[in-house]
């Protein structure tokens, strides 16, 4: 089973999100790179990026990073380790995530706000990669 | 964790008597000029001891518009700011209000937006007052604007946007017309529903959703027949319509109305009106469950019950044109309005496809 944002969990979730129709479709016109960011708390000491080039409806280049200051991304997604479990069990809506503080987001807001539907699908797919996580 | 936002609401008649306790404040009043024709904005003015009137265009608003809007109030810099008028004069002045403090564009006034952040300190009182009974706005934390460019609506929302004071006095719509009575009831009525349909639902929308059905099927035709004290109700039904939908979230019936009201500059009303039964339907075919709880909390069936006010008040005529070599176009638009992921299903975009191709087939066999 894959580490949470290890390189072979980025593979494992970039495979499914290029298998997706549903996401293929709500992001056929979507155009920029994400740096995903998880901020050390209960069981996580050092925090954890990946960073993902999503580009018409498929995730073209994606890997774990090890120096983000050596990324420079138009979107940043960034939150707690211990939100981010709970968002992947389901348990945190993303869109109330953001709403609430729980994730932060930077960069276009208003394109995101186009793209509602391909946000959630991404999370859902992010639901299904089999995941260890560390703690 | 989520949150449930309101304002201080005064309502009922002589609710606008709550002005006075603002009287010494330096007022601006923003109300468009159909309304102020109605001498509306006199009843107002009259309250504060210092005000100037800005009078709008009696339109849905233009991002533009807004931007424009936001440097007078950056000039005026008035301590109490006063939004007398329907969905849009409201939604154009909370849009105003944040670009006058805040240099950002304004499909940047997002749920996501932490305008503090920026700067946004809420400088001046915001007080709204309805003057149709429908959009809730006086009390949400939504925003549409038009993008004129790509003629589309832009859908907004941010916790600021919400009004500090909503004034919900029937004074304001004893004169409503007909034809706004109808369309601005429908929008009640389906901010209520889709507030109870919403991913987002919770126990406080679900019993402001209830509540506000109950009082708008018992009044709506009264209202219609110019009863005021169904009136009167229809207008507080709307409000709290207004916080069932903010607390909650719309879905499908928004995303359409928004999408083919900006396509072919029909109003939000119009829309949300004409596209509430075909959506339900479309619910019901998929079973939506929480349609059968909302029929069972309310009493009736609520497919049956919006179906017969939609017949009783043709509001599905404005289907009766040519929109066929648009269906593509609204339908992108719809997939990509934010409305849609809080909709009790997210459909395909072929499902959007045969319901608008229905609606059609539907106008030509009448």
């Amino acid at each position: 089973m894959p580490r949470f944002f290890s390189d072979e969990w980025v593979k494992e979730y970039m495979r499914l999100l290029n298998e997706s129709r549903e996401y293929e479709e709500a992001a056929k016109d979507w155009e920029g790179d994400f740096l995903f960011v998880v901020e050390p708390d209960e069981g996580l000491k050092e925090p954890l990026y990946v960073y993902l080039d999503l580009y018409h409806g498929k995730a073209r280049k994606g890997f774990a990073v090890e120096d983000p200051s050596k990324i420079s991304a138009a979107f940043e997604f960034r939150g707690k380790y211990s939100n981010w479990k709970k968002l992947i069990a389901g348990e945190i809506d993303p869109i109330k995530g953001m709403v609430t503080g729980k994730f932060k987001l930077k960069g276009s807001m208003a394109k995101v706000m186009r793209y509602a539907r391909a946000a959630k699908i991404l999370v859902e797919i992010a639901q299904k990669v089999e995941t260890e996580f560390p703690g | 964790m989520w949150n449930f936002n309101s304002p201080k609401i005064s309502y009922g008649r002589d609710s606008l008597e709550v002005l006075e306790n603002f009287s010494e404040k330096k007022a601006l009043i923003i109300t468009d000029e159909a309304l102020s024709s109605l001498k509306y904005d006199e009843l107002v003015s009259k309250i504060f001891e210092k005000s100037e009137t800005i009078l709008v265009k009696p339109k849905e608003p233009s991002k533009e518009e807004a931007v424009e809007l936001s440097e007078k109030i950056r000039e005026k810099e008035p301590e109490i700011l006063v939004a007398l008028g329907g969905g849009s004069v409201i939604d154009l002045v909370k849009a105003a209000r944040i670009l006058s403090e805040v240099d950002i564009e304004p499909e940047e006034i997002t749920p996501f937006t932490n305008l503090e952040e920026l700067g946004f300190k809420g400088r001046s009182y915001f007080v709204a007052i309805p003057t149709t009974s429908g959009t809730g706005s006086e009390v949400t934390w939504a925003i549409v604007l038009r993008d004129e460019r790509e003629k589309r609506k832009i859908i907004m929302a941010n916790e600021k946007a919400i009004p500090d004071l909503a004034v919900v006095d029937p004074i304001f719509v004893e004169k409503l017309p007909r034809k706004l009575v109808v369309s601005t009831g429908f929008d009640a009525l389906s901010h209520a529903i889709e507030a109870f349909l919403s991913t987002f639902s919770n126990p406080f929308s679900d019993a402001l959703s209830v509540k506000a059905i109950e009082i708008i099927l018992k009044n709506f035709e009264k209202s219609y027949e110019g009863n005021l004290e169904a009136r009167e109700k229809m207008h507080i039904s709307a409000t709290i319509a207004g916080l069932a939908f903010s607390n909650s979230q719309v879905g499908l019936v928004h995303a359409l109305s928004h999408a083919f009201g900006a396509t072919f500059d029909i109003s939000h009303g119009e829309s949300v009106a004409a596209f509430l039964h075909p959506v339900l339907e479309f619910y019901k075919k998929k079973g939506v469950g929480r349609l059968d709880e909302l029929s069972k909390y309310v009493g009736v069936d609520i497919l049956k019950e919006v179906g017969r006010l939609s017949e009783r008040f043709g509001v599905k005529k404005i289907f009766e044109f040519d929109f066929e070599g648009k269906i593509n176009e609204i339908v992108k638009k719809a997939m990509e309005d934010s409305c849609i992921v809080t909709a009790p299903l997210i459909p395909e975009e072929e499902d959007l496809k045969n319901l608008l191709e229905e609606i059609a087939c539907m106008r030509e066999k009448s």
